[in-house]
């Protein structure tokens, strides 16, 4: 699975578009009648096209604002397992910032802080990455609070790399029995 | 019919339009048009509207397009095209509705008064400004004819018969006397009405100020009514004075919505476009090229200096060493030079012009600054130009509108652009190498009512068959030509013919301006010159081809072109007295 596709199944999370537009109704999904100026929770993918259209303003999910993702790197760094992160947080600000600048305070500054979250987490998962390869007599590792970005990105390096070590033992093998 | 005012803007025009299952726009061939088009299919795509784009240049082009896309849709919008010559000619079918947006003026009264199927859009205040005439005083109703021919009652006696019959010859002499007077009124009228043309708002504003209305605008919108804007004075259509006005009264929210400097606006991203109205020098696209290369381009640097002596370089240097300039300095590319000497350098020269003038830059977080002038100017010549003869005027609007896209998105320095930019400087000078050997070797004729100049086809009068080249190029020209002698050079109009290669050898393009003096004297811009061109032809039976949108170039044939300047000077002379 490639960013774009984890992007994708994002898309079905729920976030708050304001409409300002006179009823409409429609009839996939069952997303209800719009009201101007009520808000109103409808899938992503729906917000996005409605924000190119002129037609709404997205309001960004609670956890994207400066405080919070304060909190969360403060969290990060404390534990030294993977801390509790907003399911998708990565995809969503993704496309939160790219489609909906205009709704987002201090864009800049927030950018950033999402990145030094995924860089943090990022680096927790390469080291404990090669702490698993390492182990050659049991193999285990616990993984909680992963987010499907983040396992997406580590699939391949693990697959391949215990593929080398399963051929590695299997070559060791061959010649210890000689 | 006409629609008044932003109101019924919107729902006279685009709510019945977005209702439609499909409409054709066809659009003029110049940047305003283009610009307009660009924010008319932004507001269609955000209302999932289907249409069709056509970029047209001529008048036959148009009569035979539009036919043929009758049969798609029944609304037809006309950019920039049509306003000034009646639809009557064109049999239209009969659900089809036309809406012409366009900035060019007078209005043909035929399209305003006569069919329900032609819409025009303009704005009620400028609207009492035309002075239209009364319905009554240009069309005759026909309750008239019908009382002519009264039964008659047979059984009246002799005598009595004979006092109707001298009645009736008395009422039917009356009648006539009131007609042959109303026909002389009309006459009248009409002359009035149709003597000057000129241009007004342009369309590009009109059409932001509509999706302003709808909530679709954006700062690439307003970008786009912004070039449209400068081309409009880059093509020399407008004067300072005009496009100060409109800048002012009309694009006043938008640049403080958009501008760098709104606090409140909340992005401030690094890849937002900002759009900043500031104050900027009229030296032809100065920021990509040296300010000497600029300056020798100029209009007022080289009249000033007169370069087209032998003594003019000199001129010039000196001019320079006076702003306090090195010569150094102005012959290196003008982005290399510090910031705080290109302030410096900046004050000066605005000192010097003293032109007032003020434009919009588009900016891309904080590096990235780029001119709507030069913008515009670049546009103009990718779009007008017949550089390449293997390229159609589809291919040149398509590529434009590549060049739009690309930089709405983000990519400033796109080659395309930059190709466009470099092409600029060749063009103007161009231009400039024309207008000099013109001025020095006095290719200008004295006619008794006017300058007469007969450009020589040389390999880069290519570059006059674009309405901005051409009309930079008369202008300019004329300026120098008043600059060199004495003060009655500012008194008489000036025509100017170019000779046409391939397709159409054998043809001259004639463009005429009014006296240097009204250009300097007068606000709005107004010339007699294409009703002038229509009474030669008409008078004189030349076959002359009035196919461009522009009233003010026509094309006439060699063998006929000085049977035609003498009837033009014999009009002139006779309109004068």
């Amino acid at each position: 699975m490639n960013p774009e596709q984890c992007e994708f199944l994002a898309e079905n999370e729920l976030i708050l578009p304001n409409f300002n537009e006179r009823t409409l109704q429609l009839i996939c999904g069952d997303v209800g009648p719009f009201e101007a100026g009520v808000p109103i929770v409808v899938p992503i993918w729906l917000a996005v096209y409605l924000k190119k259209r002129h037609k709404c303003t997205i309001i960004p999910p609670d956890w994207l604002t400066i405080d919070e993702l304060n909190r969360q790197i403060a969290n990060e760094n404390e534990h030294s397992a993977f801390s509790n992160v907003p399911k998708c947080f990565l995809e969503i600000a993704h496309i939160v910032l790219t489609h909906a600048k205009e709704d987002v305070e201090d864009i800049d500054q927030l950018k950033t802080l999402i990145a030094d979250l995924w860089d943090k987490r990022v680096a927790k998962m390469r080291n404990s990455e090669i702490e698993f390869l390492k182990q050659h007599k049991f193999s285990y590792a616990q993984l909680d609070n992963l987010t499907q970005m983040e396992v997406a990105c580590a699939r391949p390096v693990l697959s391949t790399a215990t593929k080398m070590i399963e051929k590695l033992n299997d070559a060791f093998h061959s010649i210890s029995q000689i | 019919m006409l629609i008044r005012d932003l109101h019924n803007f919107r729902h006279h025009f685009y709510e019945l339009v977005k209702r439609e299952k499909h409409t054709t726009i066809f659009v003029n061939l110049d940047v305003d048009a283009l610009c307009a088009c660009y924010i008319l299919m932004h507001a269609f795509n955000c209302d999932n509207v289907s249409y069709t784009v056509n970029p047209i240049d001529s008048w036959t082009s148009l009569q035979n397009s539009l036919l043929e896309y009758c049969a798609h849709s029944s609304y037809i919008i006309l950019i920039n095209c049509g306003a000034y010559r009646s639809f009557l000619s064109i049999d239209l079918p009969e659900n089809v509705t036309v809406f012409v947006i366009d900035s060019q003026r007078p209005f043909h009264l035929d399209n305003v008064f006569n069919r329900d199927a032609i819409q025009l859009l303009a704005y009620s205040s400028e609207i009492e400004s035309w002075k239209l005439p009364k319905v009554e005083d240009v069309y005759a109703s026909d309750t008239d004819e019908s009382d002519e021919d009264e039964e008659d009652d047979d059984e009246e006696d002799p005598m009595r018969e004979r006092a109707r019959i001298a009645d009736r010859i008395a009422e039917r002499a009356l009648r006539r006397q009131k007609k042959a007077q109303w026909k002389r009124n009309r006459a009248n009228v009409l002359w009035e009405y149709y003597m000057k043309t000129w241009y007004s708002t342009p369309v590009s504003v009109m059409v932001l100020e509509l999706a302003h209305e709808l909530n679709k605008c954006d700062a690439g919108m307003m970008w786009c009514a912004a070039v449209g804007l400068s081309s409009q004075l880059a093509d020399k259509l407008i004067s300072m004075e005009s496009y100060n006005k409109v800048c002012v009264d009309r694009m006043r929210p938008f640049i403080r919505k958009y501008s760098p400097r709104n606090q409140q606006a909340q992005c401030k991203g690094d890849d937002v476009m900002k759009i900043s109205f500031e104050s900027d020098l009229l030296l032809p696209v100065y920021t990509h090229w040296t300010l000497y290369d600029s300056m020798t381009n100029d209009v007022h640097f080289s009249c000033q200096s007169k370069l087209w002596t032998q003594k003019g370089n000199s001129g010039l240097r000196h001019i320079i060493a006076t702003l306090g300039l090195t010569l150094n300095e102005c012959r290196q590319s003008y982005s290399i030079m510090p910031i705080d000497r290109r302030k410096e350098v900046f004050k000066i020269l605005e000192k010097h012009l003293n032109s007032n003038f003020a434009t919009f830059s588009s900016h891309f977080g904080y590096a990235k600054q780029f001119n709507a002038f030069d913008f515009a100017r670049a546009l103009s010549l990718r779009l007008e130009c017949r550089l390449d003869a293997k390229e159609t005027f589809y291919d040149r609007f398509m590529a434009s509108r590549f060049i739009l896209d690309k930089f709405l998105a983000g990519e400033c320095a796109h080659e395309t652009l930059n190709n466009a930019i470099q092409n600029y400087k060749v063009g103007l000078k161009a231009i400039t190498s024309m207008v000099f050997t013109a001025v020095s070797q006095s290719h200008v004729i004295n006619c008794s009512t006017y300058f007469l100049l007969v450009v020589h086809a040389t390999s880069d009068s290519i570059y006059l068959t674009s309405r901005h080249c051409l009309f930079s190029f008369a202008h300019f020209i004329q300026r120098a030509f008043a600059s060199a002698r004495n003060a009655r050079r500012m008194e008489k109009p000036l025509v100017v013919a170019v000779p046409l290669g391939e397709p159409d050898a054998g043809w001259f393009w004639v463009t005429g301006l009014m006296p240097l003096a009204e250009y300097i004297k007068e606000t709005e811009w107004k010339s007699i010159f294409a009703r002038a061109f229509e009474h030669v032809a008409e008078r004189s039976n030349i076959m002359i081809k009035r196919d461009s949108f522009d009233p003010n170039i026509i094309m006439v044939k060699s063998e006929e072109r000085t049977k035609f300047f003498n009837n033009l000077d014999a009009i002139l002379e006779a309109s004068e007295n």
